[in-house]
């Protein structure tokens, strides 16, 4: 078990390519943190970096009170689980757990002692003569876990370790993974670029991009206070939908205009604008999908705050249904999750109610949120 | 006569067409070779006192040719004709080869790394493996690891105790240089090639990387029968790292097999390449082909045409992806989302690659 800390990280590759920028984070024993970010983002460099697969540039990463840049990966104390789940394929799960343990010359009876428990935890006892081509997909990616746990080690990390599985068998080994972290009580770092993924597993998420952090937070504070208009637009699916919009100050209030439409910004909100000259002024307004309604008891108690637009598509998804609708102030879709019970139906124009307590305002130029969170 | 020798001029003897026509007699007549064969051939008088080298003798019924070996030797042939004599002189040249540079291999290892380069005949390959005691009849394929050694450590150190511990019965590696190795495999337990040996060599590869923090490059050569071939597939192995960097730079395992159309591409002459590849990598669509372009592009090949797959992966809406794919065939006439197209455009790409240099050696 250890505690992380990456302080001002840099990885600049020849030509001086910068894929990592300035990097700080301090995890915490038994953590688990999921880096997050579409792809090219730095965060497998990241990763990678505290495994000891890559150089740092620059900055100090310590495991511990350990300062480790220097340190080989096999000494650093952490096992890795790749994208890549391969197996020597002529041997059996057994051996394939043990291989690391053989190659640190460990005590046959350890080894086997090692291999048992860790075959226990992931109720994979009944696997361990196999050969990896009898095993299915599920199964060999936990005999890959097995041999990352085999090894004890103080910090676990992990590259996409479910990208190469189907998306049924991806939701069950998220599972799996979560009760892993808890059993074992051990710091994780795992990395995604599926906000799903990181959303439900994680119990802090760093979302990257372009190499640079660019909010660090649980789950719940991502979601809700989004700290720019990327961390915004990639947690959340389907995602946010976002408005060219304006501030006005008329009628006794705050009013957002946008496109033919406009919506009062209750108070609550506009005395959490970081700064009161965004009245006035061009902002970036943002609204969750599950935010918008079209059932009558919002648009009765709406008040005003009603926008008219018309019903491209619906999707019924089940327990929900997704409305893509057509209005003048965006030029694509503004996605609205409703009651599966909706009435709405493709072609129709609708009103649908904005709940203006759950909005969001983003500056135009530096995208950074304009609002700060409530005490 | 040195049994080693004498074994090479077999191998020699053994791999000219006129090989049952051909005799290897000691000074006095004596049959040596073929083995097993005994007798004696009468050997001219004014041949055997004549100090006439290099020169073939007319017999009455057999061509007779003088080998300055130790001791000599003497090759014969059942006729006069200007083949027979060609094959003397051919096999006489080859011995003197082998009298001047005695192949001494003392072990196994450097029996496979000569066979690995090529260096010896099919007929020798055979008698050092009689020799040495290696199996002739086995499928085996060539996994080629080029790492960047260290001043410290070779290639061969780092990945030594993997390669060991992981090891089949039948299984050698071999280092070619500081920066190579060869995994020879042995395919006895080896079901279905491509996966297992992409998950071989991933593994390994992977393991190296937790063990040293260095990362390698694999190539991997097809499965050959017979120990003589083996040299094939380890050219085979190279050529897959040598075309994989350049058309897959981000890959780090190249399989032979997996490469058919790049090494086509490859043979393709320059000046053809980089004509066709101009048809639609030329200045007037220039702009078109930017970097994000072409990174969208290859994203969505990669996800084999899937618009849904490849927008969440670039994290760029379904509606922007369709937007950029129409305006590719607005300007060029090819739907990328059309299969016939999509290849075109493959190629098309490709030849630009493979008009590029060779990369620089992985060390």
């Amino acid at each position: 078990m250890a505690s992380l800390k990456l302080d001002h990280i840099y990885k600049i590759y020849s030509g001086n390519v910068t894929a990592v920028s300035d990097f700080c984070l301090d995890i915490e024993d038994k953590e688990f943190i999921v880096l997050v970010g579409p792809s090219g983002c730095g965060k497998s460099t990241t990763l990678r970096m505290v495994a000891g697969l890559e150089e740092i540039s620059a900055g100090d990463l310590f495991i511990g009170d350990r300062r480790v840049n220097d340190v080989a990966p096999k000494d650093r104390d952490i096992a890795m689980v790749f994208q890549n789940y391969a197996l020597y394929p002529h041997m059996t799960v057994y051996d394939n757990m043990a291989f690391g343990l053989k190659l640190r010359k460990k005590p046959k009876e350890e080894i086997d002692k090692l291999v048992r428990e860790a075959a226990k935890i992931l109720s994979i006892e009944q696997l361990l003569n196999r050969k990896p081509k009898a095993l299915s997909g599920g199964q060999r990616q936990r005999v890959a876990l097995g041999r990352a746990i085999v090894r004890d080690p103080k910090v676990f990390l992990m590259d996409e370790p479910l990208s190469n599985l189907d998306a049924k068998l991806r939701v069950q080994m998220r599972t799996e993974i979560t009760k892993l972290h808890q059993r074992l009580q051990t710091t994780f770092i795992y990395v995604t670029h599926d906000q799903t993924e990181a959303m439900t597993m994680g119990t802090r998420i760093v979302v990257m991009k372009d190499g640079f952090i660019q909010q660090v937070d649980t789950p719940q504070n991502l979601y809700d206070y989004p700290a720019n208009l990327f961390v915004g637009s990639f947690i959340g699916s389907p995602q946010m939908n976002f408005f060219n919009a304006k501030l006005v100050a008329r009628d006794g209030g705050v009013w957002a205009e946008f496109g033919s439409n406009a919506i009062r910004v209750p108070d609550s909100k506009i005395r959490l604008l970081t700064d009161e000259s965004y009245i006035g002024k061009e902002v970036v307004m943002g609204i969750r999908p599950e935010n918008i309604h079209d059932e009558e008891r919002f648009l009765s108690v709406a008040d005003g705050n009603l926008v008219e637009a018309k019903v491209e598509v619906t999707e019924l998804m089940g327990s929900e249904t997704y409305l893509y609708l057509k209005n003048d102030a965006k030029e694509g879709n503004i996605v609205a999750r409703v009651d599966p019970r909706s009435t709405s139906h493709m072609g129709d124009t609708i009103k649908v109610a904005f709940e203006t307590s759950r909005l969001h305002f983003f500056d135009k130029d530096t995208e950074k949120t304009i609002l700060r969170r409530p005490d | 006569m040195d049994s080693q020798l004498l074994s090479r001029i077999e191998s020699a003897r053994c791999s000219l067409m006129a090989k049952d026509r051909i005799r290897v007699l000691d000074a006095e007549g004596n049959i040596l070779l073929p083995a097993g064969e005994t007798g004696r051939v009468s050997i001219p008088e004014y041949f055997t006192l004549s100090d006439v080298q290099d020169r073939p003798y007319f017999g009455e019924n057999n061509t007779f040719l003088k080998v300055d070996v130790t001791p000599p030797i003497v090759l014969c042939i059942d006729d006069h004709g200007p083949v027979e004599t060609d094959f003397l002189v051919l096999l006489a040249e080859l011995i003197k080869q082998f009298n001047h540079e005695p192949v001494t291999i003392q072990n196994q290892y450097e029996v496979y790394k000569r066979v690995l380069l090529e260096e010896l005949m099919a007929s020798e390959v055979e008698a050092l493996a009689s020799e040495h005691q290696i199996e002739m009849e086995q499928e085996r394929c060539v996994l080629t690891f080029q790492i960047v050694a260290t001043e410290s450590q070779s290639a061969k150190e780092m990945l030594e105790p993997i390669l060991r511990e992981q090891k089949a019965k039948d299984d050698r590696f071999v280092e070619m240089d500081r920066h190579t190795v060869v995994l020879l495999k042995s395919m006895e337990e080896i079901d279905g090639f491509d996966h297992d040996m992409r998950d071989l060599a991933e593994r390994i590869s992977q393991d190296l990387s937790m063990e040293t923090g260095k990362s390698c490059i694999i190539g991997i050569g097809e499965p050959r029968r017979t120990l003589a071939e083996i040299g094939e597939s380890y050219r085979e192995s190279r050529r897959a790292v040598e075309v994989g960097r350049i058309f897959l730079p981000d890959e780090h395992i190249y399989l032979y097999r997996s490469l058919v159309l790049e090494r086509f591409l490859m043979d393709t002459p320059r000046e053809t390449g980089a004509r066709y590849h101009s048809i639609l990598f030329n200045r007037k669509n220039a702009r078109l082909f930017n970097e994000e372009m072409l990174h969208t592009i290859e994203m969505f090949f990669a996800k084999d045409l899937n618009l849904s797959d490849t927008a969440r992966q670039l994290y760029i809406h379904r509606n922007t992806l369709v937007y950029r794919l129409d305006k590719v065939q607005r300007q060029t006439g090819l739907d990328l989302r059309k299969f016939d197209d999509a290849v075109t455009f493959k190629m098309m790409l490709l030849l630009g690659k493979s008009g590029q240099d060779k990369p620089r050696p992985v060390y």
